[in-house]
């Protein structure tokens, strides 16, 4: 190759991979399915948790409340909701409390309670327990007034539909005008159920738009549930990709413009880091088949990284020199600053979030061809006019004042010193523990759903009895082995209550037990006839009894199927699941008094200690990578700088600024996820840049490239850092302290 | 001296009472002036399913400003209690007790409120419930309620209190199913 050939070659390679990219990104679908930043799960139990979170029917509830009129509209307006609702298409079933939304379970209940009822028995059913349930009845028939339980008595003598009903666990809103309302009265309630998963952000606001079409003019409209956050999250990213891009993307042209003074310089500068977003996205759409919408948003954090690249030649030219020779001067240095940058994208990239190996991958590739397109393209772009006719230099007191820093570092070494002593002090704290803190949700809308939650009845759940069995039936006949012990806890005061699936549909061994101890039509007969004698009864009042009974004998088990669409149906949907090979029966606990002292007695599966677990687990996997990314940066500075004391002298700063920014972010508030920890990984090889630069063997340090990268830094993640997701949140504001801590620890520790 | 003086606000009470025209106003406001009261009753209950009626006997008390029990001592003991939203049962008899909250049973609480809102002469309250209608003079009127809630209008067609002065001594419930009860009340004469 000759050296006028490979010029060309390089632009035309260049301008073939920017249209590709451009190729490939026209037909990448943008996802924003919030569980590929949610961990892996290491156990079965924790996968089926958080399965559960992404996709179950507790995911898929929408929690409604209307309030700003009067009890009256608003009744009216939840009944028109709920009709339209149902007739969508979109919702699974739709409650509201209105006798509508509830008549398929009570029909179901009615006509299963001869199997539902664990009162059923022969003796129940023989003369002498017929007498004791009418005796009964007719004292009943005297005080209660007029009502539904009265009406029932010609069907259901022996009350098994009371005994079901009692049963259940009483967390239904209160009524008002027939439908739910919230205890003050002031907003009427619904809830839900979505067809599509909860972690679904297009299907979620799908659902989420046809219900504020269904709500009259005037009425506030309150919501929740993990579909709310789905898509409420994307689209603030979505939102925020692009305005933190432009706002961060113009403040860097006018820091340039200000600096360059001439526009052509700073569209150069762009033209790597255009390339490398471009290039980045293409190639996170060819591994992934998709792109995250968060893996958007943080494309633009690599402005702040790569923008620096051609700043770093620009700057450091000589009046008169040329681009390709001042870049022959730098590109050693500027090789190694990429090649870092790249194996900081590798951790992410190994990590087992397929989140975070989307946003690792696009900075690897991203970072590779902004450096290339740097040192390939850039040149012949810029032409073989001089880069600058000025000596960019720094104003001289600021360069007093940064050089005086060197005499600070004992300073530094006191604030490091202080940071580690509070990371230390520390350290129980130090992580952030609570799972939902990763689901990228932010808290007002996690303090609403806590609330409607509360209005619903709805209760926070944090102990749980996870019941497994090779099959539905068997792990529904472990769950009803624990009724009993469980009756026995609630008596005792060890729980408040519980909700057992088993009571819903008990386990098909159960039902057939209980249909076989129904007497035939003709010995009931003569049962009730003879329990009848001397009581007050009419003749024939208890025909339909009759009936029903027989009928109940012929109609067999009630099975999940048969309750598909109920309020019932959606319940059991969420209790019993496949997990695995296995089926499970989950029984959330009540009211525990000490999760300790009842873990002696029964399984308990603690939701709080478990999601702990599962979060430290993702911490080791993320430090080990973490452990993993430093090495590979060092054995990269090592074969870049081949001596030990170099490489010291080039990662010390570095490492201080780390633990700075950790203390920093400490301060700040902050509990540290993974996501910290990434961005951890981001701060060295960006850091890692300016103590190359500071030390830069030979040449004079470039001070004023480095206050320029450094600036454009501290502008690209200062912006991430306003962002509303956890997850830019994070990444953004440990990036800017970071840098800043880098810069100054560079400055601080540089050998001249 | 201060009896005294509340006897003769007693009095002028009275006297602007029977100025003012008899109407259901008046006698809600009345009845607003009765801090507790305690009362026998017989109930009698015509069910089409039973051969003869039931009959209770028991107290019925009312406790400014929301606190109404009803107390049936024969033929088996239980006593119901209303204090605010929570109802509590108790059965000596079966040795039962049960709280339930009235927001949770709109038929109950508007049942409840026929007797409650009456005693209490709170006229709003129980026209929230039902549609009033009255009539008669001071010595013998009538107030026949007709539930507006769909729910209770299935079970109760009418329930009709009649008394005289602010004293209730009969309350009749006709239901939608064509059982009727009747329930007498007996004041002490005090």
């Amino acid at each position: 190759m000759t050296g006028s050939e490979r010029p060309r070659l390089a632009v035309a390679a260049w301008i073939a991979v920017v249209t590709l990219s451009v190729w490939q990104l026209a037909r990448t679908p943008v996802i924003a399915d919030l569980s590929a930043f949610l961990p892996p799960s290491a156990t079965p139990t924790q996968e089926l948790l958080l399965e559960q979170m992404k996709r179950g029917a507790a995911s898929r509830l929408l929690l409604v409340a209307l309030g700003g009129a009067s009890e009256e509209r608003l009744a009216a307006a939840s009944r028109s909701l709920a009709a339209e609702l149902r007739a969508s298409g979109l919702f699974a079933s739709v409650q509201n409390g209105e006798d509508e939304s509830l008549r398929a379970d009570r029909e179901a209940f009615m006509n299963y309670r001869y199997v539902l009822s664990p009162a059923v028995s022969a003796e129940r059913f023989s003369a002498q327990g017929l007498r004791t349930s009418l005796e009964s009845a007719l004292g009943e028939l005297a005080t209660q007034p007029a009502g539904p339980l009265r009406a029932l008595l010609p069907r259901d003598p022996t009350g098994e539909l009371r005994r079901i009903v009692e049963r259940l666990p009483a967390a239904a809103p209160a009524q008002r005008e027939g439908v739910w309302f919230s205890a003050d009265g002031a907003r009427a309630m619904l809830v839900a159920e979505t067809v599509a998963g909860g972690f679904d952000a297009l299907a979620q606001q799908r659902a989420i738009e046809r219900i504020h079409a269904g709500i009259p003019n005037g009425l506030n409209l309150e919501m929740s549930g993990a579909g709310v956050f789905a898509a409420a999250s994307r689209a603030a990213v979505e939102r925020e990709s692009w305005l933190l891009s432009l706002v961060s993307g113009t403040l860097i042209v006018l820091l340039l413009l200000r600096i360059y003074r001439r526009p052509r310089m700073v569209a150069l500068c762009f033209v790597p880091v255009a390339t490398g977003i471009l290039v980045g996205i293409a190639t996170v759409s060819l591994a992934f088949g998709n792109v995250h919408a968060i893996t958007l948003g943080f494309g633009a954090t690599l402005i702040g990284e790569a923008v620096d690249y051609p700043s770093y030649v620009c700057l450091n030219a000589a009046p008169g020199e040329t681009m390709r020779a001042a870049l022959a001067r730098i590109w050693p240095t500027l090789r190694l600053a990429v090649l870092t940058t790249v194996l900081g994208g590798l951790t992410m990239l190994l990590s087992s979030f397929s989140g975070l190996a989307q946003l690792g991958l696009l900075t690897m590739s991203g970072v590779l061809a902004a450096g290339l397109v740097t040192s390939e393209v850039v040149p012949v772009l810029a032409g073989r006019g001089p880069v600058t006719e000025r000596v960019f230099s720094v104003p001289a007191p600021l360069e007093r004042g940064i050089l005086r820093l060197r005499a600070w570092s004992p300073v530094l070494w006191l604030l490091v010193a202080g940071g580690a002593v509070l990371l230390y002090a520390e350290r129980n704290r130090l992580w952030e523990d609570d799972l939902h803190a990763m689901n990228p949700v932010p808290e007002h809308l996690k303090a609403a759903d806590r609330e409607l939650r509360r209005e619903l009845g709805v209760p926070d759940v944090r102990h749980l009895l996870v019941l497994r069995g090779k099959d539905r039936e068997s792990a529904l006949e472990n769950a009803e082995a624990v009724e009993t012990k469980l009756d026995e806890l609630v008596r005792r005061g060890a729980l408040r209550g519980y909700d057992l699936a088993t009571r819903y549909v008990p386990s098909q061994s159960a039902q057939q037990r209980r249909i076989a101890s129904l007497p035939e039509s003709a010995v009931l007969r003569k049962n009730l006839e003879q329990a009848l004698a001397g009581l007050p009864f009419q003749r024939g009042v208890f025909e339909p009894f009759l009936r029903d009974v027989e009928a109940s004998r012929q109609r067999g088990p009630l099975d999940a199927e048969k309750l598909r669409g109920t309020a019932l149906g959606i319940k059991l949907q969420t209790l019993v699941l496949p997990s695995g090979q296995d089926w499970v029966v989950l029984v959330p606990l009540y009211g525990v008094a000490d999760g300790q002292a009842l873990g002696d007695e029964l399984p308990v599966f603690d939701l709080k200690a478990e999601s702990e677990r599962l979060l430290a687990g993702y911490r080791r996997e993320a430090l080990r990578l973490t452990g993993i990314g430093i090495a590979a940066i060092v054995i990269a500075l090592a074969l870049g700088l081949r001596r030990t004391r170099a490489v010291l002298q080039v990662m010390l700063p570095v490492s201080l600024a780390l633990v700075l920014t950790a203390a920093v972010l400490l301060l700040a508030g902050q509990r540290l996820t993974v996501f910290h920890l990434i961005a951890m990984l981001l701060v060295m090889g960006i850091g890692l840049n300016y103590a190359l630069f500071f030390d830069r063997p030979g040449g004079n340090t470039p001070l004023y490239a480095l206050l320029v990268t450094c600036g454009t830094t501290v502008l690209a993640f200062g912006t991430l850092a306003w962002s509303s997701n956890p997850v830019l949140h994070a990444i953004g504001l440990t990036v800017t302290v970071g840098s800043a801590a880098a810069f100054i620890a560079s400055a601080a520790l540089a050998r001249k | 001296m201060i009896s005294g003086a509340r006897s003769f606000l007693f009095l002028l009470f009275i006297c602007t009472a029977h100025a003012v025209p008899w109407n259901v106003q008046a006698l809600m406001q009345e009845l607003a002036q009765i801090p507790a009261s305690s009362t026998r009753f017989v109930e009698t209950r015509h069910l089409a399913i039973l051969t003869r009626p039931l009959e209770m006997k028991g107290t019925l008390s009312y406790e400014r400003p929301n606190r109404l029990s009803k107390h049936v001592e024969a033929p088996y003991d239980e006593l119901m209690t209303v204090h605010g939203d929570s109802a509590t049962l108790v059965n000596k008899t079966k040795g039962e007790q049960r709280v339930v909250s009235l927001r949770d049973q709109p038929a109950m609480a508007a049942l409840v409120e026929s007797v409650r809102a009456t005693l209490a002469g709170d006229l709003p309250q129980l026209e929230k419930h039902y549609r009033v209608k009255f009539s008669g003079a001071r010595e013998a009127w009538t107030m026949q309620l007709v539930p507006r809630a769909a729910q209770v209008k299935s079970y109760v067609d009418t329930i009709t209190l009649a008394g005289a002065g602010a004293r209730v001594t009969r309350i009749e419930t006709l239901e939608t199913s064509g059982d009727r009860s009747v329930m007498t009340i007996v004041h002490d004469g005090k």
